[in-house]
């Protein structure tokens, strides 16, 4: 039986929800995806644990080092870098785009309410934007109650979103069914 | 007719009429209130259409003396900027409009626009807490002119003599409910019942008048002693006079709850007074490290206000001084960060985002030890690296620029300072006065160093970059690969690094000048300042709790020629542990460091297990005070949020059931261990508890757990502690053959394998 999120992935938006804002499986994801070719990564939540990604291609690659280098990853501290991220983004035609975390940034009780949401109604702009080129993937996590004046964020992810994954529902990731070619397409 | 006098600037705070209101207290002693205008300037940057707009928008305002088309420099933008400056009569006006600027104009780019009263007067001025003016003024108390006439960065200020008045309940209002007011001011001491409101408002008032203190020292000011002041007096219809300046309320600055280096902060709600400074003491951060010497200090270099100074965190000061930095240099200040990180590949994340280096230490005890550290090694890097994130950075710690950046600009005078006065400290006596003083504002400046490389990833840091903050870990780990290095090459032996020290043994080193040679060495080889920190007698690496085969960076304790202990990563130093257990690891280890050498450590081992003894004895038979048995640990969520609710939540469940108080996330909560479902009793609701509800069992385990730290290296561990402590029937051989076997074979064990690690959070988010 496949996971839910088999690949490749279609030119939409979802969304993976749960604790630790699904980082595991999103990690897995990056590795999956990395063995197939380039993707992006906007760390949100400071989640690119790179370790772990590179411990999960050591099984199904001979140069785990190459396939991270199809890894380009950046990371935002802030709401207001999240979206200059977004804007630099220029989202390239079949590379998938994984966004971590995406919340967290958002509920920074130092960055007032409305200018979350305006901040986010952007962001959201921005991602909808990249899906027309390429399949987006972001992850949230259940908020604090401290964040309880801005809850509406996650309703409003979770409504653009054409596919959420509650983690908890979300069948076990399965290892890639085939050892992975030696050589590239070009030796064929 | 023009007046001239000389003052310490006492405070300053914006007005709607005057511009700034200063207090200073000039030479003869007097209490001075003088205004002057200060008109503020910001900066907008972006679409020319936006910028327009926003020009038609504040011509039409009030209070804007002028608007103009700039060409500023933003450091993080190669090209000069074209801006609009706008310059508004007033600071709180500027305050004002500027939110309603941002709210109609979200697409624009703000410079200089929400920088404090105090910072933009020290960039103009030269000003700071404490600073030393000549001041001409006319006949309205408008400041003509103003020179300061002394620095941020003196080594010896002079202070006029200040008036203080203390305030305090007769008991923590969180336990109990006070019945009087305690107030001291030299040497004279009053109480004042608060059942007697009209009376206390009186009084208060009148001592108020007669003292007119500079300084109101609290213990629970904030949020008990001064609401309840003005509450009563409010009740009784009398107003009370808590500032100087007559026409200011009370400021109140709400409670916050944030996270901080992924940890939940509370901070409560803050009363601000005019004209004279308010501090509480339990809401002043970082008073019982340096109490108001430091605040003092920490106000002058960070040009703070003092009770701001007192209360925020000093990645706020050292926000504030790199504000004052930019200011100076006529660099914006941008509102919000937009920077963002370069994209890098994965791999590139791996080699770069690395924290300290550790060698994991060699488990068991040694003698003859020297420890090594760098002198504040990451400000150091950041100085001597000159990482900045608006310049090149370096790979390593050669600069890869000459032009010093924003951040070692600031923190340049800082580390000097403080290593000047270290240099001071060592020369003067202890028991010199002017000693404590200098020790309490050495702290204060080293705070300020401590959190100044962690600024650098701050996610809110103005001038923060994160690959500036992986340049200097990566300085740091080259730094200290290279002491050792040569610490090898000198024929010693490595036991341990972390981050900035090194633990070094070499046969025949027993004292300070022996390391002397390899100290000179690694400095000429790091260009970095390096101390001995002291050569000990012994000193014992822990290893883990969970296998013992793993060892522990940064868990060890140890006995210093002197005699002083130095103590790291047991459960002396956690905030959490009773103070009952404390007190008894500590009497062991002191016990422990009479050995004059590692050989007669054996004879003082019986010694420190009796002390072990005894506090068990003196548990069961009731003789431990309770206060010493109180857990302090953090509420980190909303109550109704905990699925397995730990010791404390379950505490504060019960105070809020019984009390109807309920604890933030962020705050402490103080309880004790009782038997009985809820393994746990509210301290501040049990002022009757009966003693015999103490869960003994419970306390005998920390306090094994606590022993066995002290004795593990002699072979005695956890499990057979805490058995010996339930029962005290086993027999527990403590024979001086078995210690010494013991000690010798720790002394000669078989090492560990080798073990590289890099401590330090991934990134930093703050």
């Amino acid at each position: 039986m496949r996971s839910e999120l088999a690949l490749p992935l279609p030119n939409e938006l979802m969304v993976v929800f749960g604790p630790h804002a699904g980082t595991a499986m999103m990690l897995d994801l990056a590795a999956r995806l990395a063995l197939r070719g380039p993707l992006c990564i906007l760390d949100c939540g400071n989640r690119s644990n790179m370790y772990r990604v590179a411990r999960t291609l050591r099984p199904l690659t001979t140069d785990p080092a190459a396939m991270l280098k199809n890894i380009r990853l950046s990371r935002a501290f802030t709401c207001y870098q999240v979206l200059s991220l977004l804007e630099k983004l220029q989202p390239r035609a079949g590379v998938p785009v994984l966004i971590l975390d995406l919340l967290s940034t958002f509920m920074d009780e130092s960055v007032q309410v409305e200018e979350s949401v305006l901040l986010f109604e952007k962001t959201l702009r921005g991602i909808d934007n990249a899906c027309q080129f390429a399949p987006v993937v972001v992850s949230a996590k259940p908020l604090l109650s401290i964040s309880s004046p801005r809850l509406a964020l996650l309703t409003q992810l979770k409504r653009q979103a054409s596919q959420v994954w509650e983690e908890l529902s979300l069948l076990p990731a399965v290892p890639v069914e085939t050892q992975p070619p030696l050589f590239d397409e070009t030796w064929r | 007719m023009n007046n001239i006098f000389r003052g310490w600037l006492l405070d300053l705070y914006e007005d709607a009429n005057d511009g700034v209101r200063l207090w200073f207290i000039s030479e003869d002693g007097e209490r001075v209130c003088v205004r002057q205008p200060m008109p503020i300037t910001f900066y907008a940057a972006g679409e020319a259409e936006q910028l327009r707009a926003l020009w038609k928008m504040l011509r039409k305002q009030a209070g804007v003396l002028s608007l103009s088309r700039e060409i500023k420099r933003d450091v993080f933008l190669i090209d000069p900027l074209p801006v609009l400056q706008a310059t508004i009569d007033n600071p709180l006006r500027q305050t004002r409009l500027f939110r309603e600027v941002q709210r109609l104009f979200p697409h624009l780019t703000y410079y200089d626009s929400d920088i404090s009263a105090t910072t933009r007067h020290s960039a103009q001025f030269g000003t700071f807490p404490m600073a030393f003016c000549e001041l001409e003024i006319d006949e309205s108390s408008t400041i003509q002119t103003i020179r300061v006439l002394n620095s941020r960065w003196d080594l010896a200020p002079v202070h006029p003599v200040f008036r203080i008045l203390t305030i305090e309940p007769d008991c923590d209002p969180g336990r109990g409910s006070p019945k009087t007011l305690r107030l001291r001011h030299q040497q004279r001491q009053k109480s004042l019942p608060l059942d007697r409101p009209e009376d206390l408002i009186m009084r208060l008032n009148e001592l108020l008048e007669q003292i007119d203190p500079d300084f109101i020292l609290t213990q629970w000011g904030d949020n008990w002693v001064i609401p309840t002041l003005l509450k009563l007096a409010k009740q009784v219809g009398v107003n009370l006079h808590l500032n100087r300046d007559v026409q200011r309320e009370v400021h109140w600055q709400k409670e916050l709850t944030y996270f901080s280096y992924g940890q939940i902060v509370y901070r409560a709600e803050e009363a601000h007074l005019f004209g004279r400074c308010h501090i509480d003491q339990h809401n002043a951060m970082m008073w019982r490290d340096y109490g108001l010497d430091g605040v003092l200090e920490s106000a002058r270099v960070t040009a703070q206000s003092i009770e701001r100074a007192a209360r925020v965190s000093p990645g706020s000061g050292i926000s504030a001084m790199q504000m004052l930095t930019a200011l100076e240099n006529q660099i914006l200040v941008p509102w919000h960060k937009q920077q963002v990180e370069e994209f890098k590949t994965g791999v590139d994340l791996i080699q770069r985002d690395r924290g300290g280096l550790i060698y994991q230490p060699i488990v068991g005890l040694h003698a003859n030890v020297g420890q090594i550290d760098f002198v504040s090694m990451y400000p150091a890097i950041i100085i001597k690296g000159n990482i900045s994130p608006e310049v090149p950075l370096p790979n390593g710690i050669a600069p890869a620029s000459e032009e010093l950046g924003v951040v070692p600009l600031t923190l340049k005078p800082l580390y000097e300072k403080r290593v000047a006065l270290k240099l001071n400290q060592a020369q003067n006596a202890k028991e010199n006065p002017l000693s404590k003083r200098d020790k309490a504002r050495s702290s204060a400046l080293k705070w300020l160093l401590v959190v100044c490389f962690g600024f650098l990833g701050y996610k809110n840091a103005r001038f923060g970059r994160i690959e500036a903050h992986e340049a200097v870990t990566n300085g740091g780990r080259e730094v200290l690969l290279r002491a050792k290095e040569t610490a090898e090459a000198m024929g010693f032996e490595v036991l341990h690094l972390y981050v900035d020290a090194l633990w070094l043994k070499k046969s025949g080193a027993t004292n300070k000048k022996d390391f002397q040679e390899v100290l000179d060495e690694i400095s000429r080889q790091t260009g970095l300042g390096v101390s001995l920190d002291g050569v000990y007698r012994w000193v014992a690496f822990l290893p883990s709790r969970l296998d013992s085969r793993v060892p522990v960076a940064n868990r060890y304790f140890g006995v210093f020629q002197d005699g002083s202990l130095k103590v790291r990563g047991i459960e002396a130093r956690r905030r959490d542990t009773p103070a009952w257990v404390v007190e008894t690891q500590t009497k062991m280890l002191n016990t422990l460091s009479e050995a004059m050498d590692v050989d007669a450590l054996p004879e003082k081992i019986s010694a420190a297990f009796e002390v072990f003894r005894r506090a068990l004895k003196n548990l069961r038979e009731g003789r431990v005070p309770i206060e010493k048995l109180v857990i302090t640990s953090l509420i980190t969520r909303e109550l109704e949020s905990y699925r397995a609710p730990t010791p404390a939540a379950r505490a504060a469940m019960q105070m809020f059931q019984q009390t109807g108080k309920r604890v933030r996330p962020g705050q402490k909560m103080r309880f004790l261990y009782t038997r009985g479902e809820q393994g746990v009793s509210p301290w501040e609701v049990t002022e009757l508890l009966d003693p015999a509800r103490l869960d003994k069992k419970k306390y005998i385990e920390l306090l094994a757990r606590a022993a066995s730290s002290v004795l593990y290296p002699f072979g005695i561990g956890n499990n057979e502690l805490k058995q010996w402590g339930h029962s005290a029937t086993i027999e527990l051989s403590l024979n001086y053959e078995r210690q010494g076997n013991h000690v010798r074979s720790f002394r000669d064990h078989v090492r560990t394998g080798r073990v590289e690690s890099h401590v330090g959070i991934r990134g930093s988010s703050g």
